[in-house]
């Protein structure tokens, strides 16, 4: 199992090495330099992030083969290099979102490719997903990703105008992803696949790392992409544990959707009750029919066994 | 003139013999999987191994007793059939942790090259696993034939290798400790005759 003094020293490197750069690029002038900051940001939370997975000793390979290799050699380097573009030029225009919806419709295709899912790897017509099944799995991951990514950096643009310069208001979207992505590295590392949920600490680490270091800085701190950085790799954590993990589902679902209840303290009081009361009854009911499945086929004797559907549709 | 007849009679004689009598040719087998294993030992810890097995796999084999070289062996393991008495640890090792089956989900077998040897062949082929392709050489032993049911021509070999898993990329370097880096794979294997 990995060595827990292993990744504690990681993790001290991930962050340290976040808040260093963001510091040495944003923090050494009197005036705001709202693109250092924004680039130092990018550049901190990547730099930090690799050197926090080659602490721990993860060695991705190069042609990339493996999912590993594909997020940390390819996913992540080029969304890197968009936002750096984004934050040297100084906004987040058309041309960026396009830029995110193509990283966004291309993430899950990245992460899986030349998987079981979508190829023929053991002879003709052995891949695991039809060609619908695949449009309609991949469209719905894109969909996700792009309206929770979409959603977070509305509102740190709603959120951050109203923060002054050392307060933490403008960060607690950064810092939340950040718990996100460290819940998420320890359930995918439970869920047995503990290379995969490795590199999540580091990745948590390093967005700390920024909050930290920005919470320092003597001006408003635009870190839209360290969001993206950090709402793609939890993203991207996420596919590649349940699809090579083990992961359910049910936990990476409500480990990434989880993030759209930093809305919740924009909302009008009442919408914000109805919302309160109904997160628990949709995770308790997604968990409970999770539940009956397992037991409806561990219970099996061969015929095919009833859904809550069928039982619902009876005598109709 | 007289000899040159004769010369045309005895060539047509003798091809006429010749295929009269059929040449040997090479035994196609598949492998039986009710009657055949692939397991592996791996060292724990340094203190004791642990065992376990592929439950699929298909195969076949090629025997010509008269010519080793037209021999041959294949053998296509699914490596999602991994059983070591643990779902948790065969998850694990399903995962990219290990053997990363849903990008490899194929362990082959393709001899290059059979010698005979006494009491069966030393083969000599390419082990692909895990997306790296080694070249191994090992022992069969056996080549008895028996009619299992009746009307059911079978032979049989015992197999047994040593590799490396870290020549294949098989477990992160997290484990390097944990785990021997040896692995001893035993393979019986029986065929029926095509």
């Amino acid at each position: 199992m990995p060595d827990p003094k292993l990744i504690l020293e990681a993790i001290a490197a991930a962050g340290l090495t976040a808040a260093a750069v963001l510091l040495l690029c944003a923090g050494l002038w009197r005036s705001p330099r709202p693109k250092l900051a924004s680039a130092g940001s990018v550049v901190g939370l990547s730099l930090g992030m690799f050197i926090g997975c080659w602490w721990i000793g993860l060695r991705p390979h190069w042609p990339p083969q493996e999912d590993q290799d594909r997020l940390l050699f390819l996913l992540l380097p080029i969304l890197a290099g968009i936002e750096l573009v984004a934050a040297v030029a100084g906004r987040s225009g058309w041309l960026v979102w396009l830029l995110r919806f193509g990283i966004a419709a291309s993430a899950a295709p990245i992460l899986l490719y030349h998987s079981s899912y979508l190829t023929d790897l053991a002879g003709p017509g052995t891949r695991e997903w039809t060609p619908t099944q695949t449009w309609m799995i991949l469209g719905g991951l894109a969909a996700a990703l792009a309206g929770v990514w979409m959603a977070l950096v509305l509102l740190a643009r709603r959120i951050a105008p109203a923060a002054e310069p050392g307060k933490s208001k403008g960060h607690s979207v950064l810092f939340a992803v950040a718990i996100a992505v460290a819940g998420a590295a320890i359930t995918i590392m439970l869920s047995g696949y503990a290379s995969g949920g490795e590199i999540g600490l580091p990745l948590a680490a390093a967005l700390a790392g920024i909050v930290a270091a920005s919470l320092a800085l003597r001006q408003p701190f635009p870190g839209e992409g360290a969001l993206s950085l950090g709402i793609v790799g939890l993203f991207a954590l996420l596919v590649i544990g349940r699809f090579f993990g083990q992961l359910a589902t049910a936990h990476g679902a409500l480990l990434f959707f989880g993030l759209l209840l930093c809305w919740l303290p924009e909302l009008p009081r009442g919408l914000a009750r109805v919302v309160l009361v109904t997160v628990p009854v949709a995770v308790a009911l997604a968990l409970a029919q999770h539940k009956f499945a397992e037991d409806s086929g561990r219970t099996s004797s061969g015929a095919p066994e009833p859904s809550i559907q069928d039982y619902l549709d009876f005598g109709k | 003139m007289r000899q040159r007849l004769l010369g045309v009679v005895v060539a047509f004689l003798v091809t006429l013999i010749g295929a009269g009598v059929p040449a040997h040719a090479a035994d196609n087998y598949t492998v039986d999987p009710m009657h055949s294993s692939v397991y592996f030992k791996i060292s724990h810890l340094g203190l004791a191994p642990v065992f376990g097995r592929f439950n699929e796999f298909t195969g076949n084999f090629v025997l010509d007793p008269a010519d080793a070289s037209k021999c041959s062996f294949e053998m296509t393991i699914k490596a999602e059939s991994i059983d070591t008495n643990n779902p948790k640890r065969d998850s694990h090792l399903r995962s990219p942790d290990f053997f990363n089956t849903k990008q490899f989900p194929a362990i082959t077998f393709k001899s290059t090259s059979v010698k005979p040897i006494k009491d069966g062949y030393e083969v000599t082929g390419d082990l692909t696993m895990h997306g790296a392709t080694k070249p191994v050489k090992f022992e069969v032993v056996g080549g008895r034939a028996a009619q299992f049911p009746p009307g059911t021509q079978r032979t049989g070999f015992a197999a047994e290798l040593s590799v490396k898993r870290s020549e294949f990329g098989v477990g992160a370097e997290q484990f390097a400790k944990a785990l021997g880096d040896e692995v001893r794979i035993a393979v019986g294997l029986e065929g029926t005759k095509r």
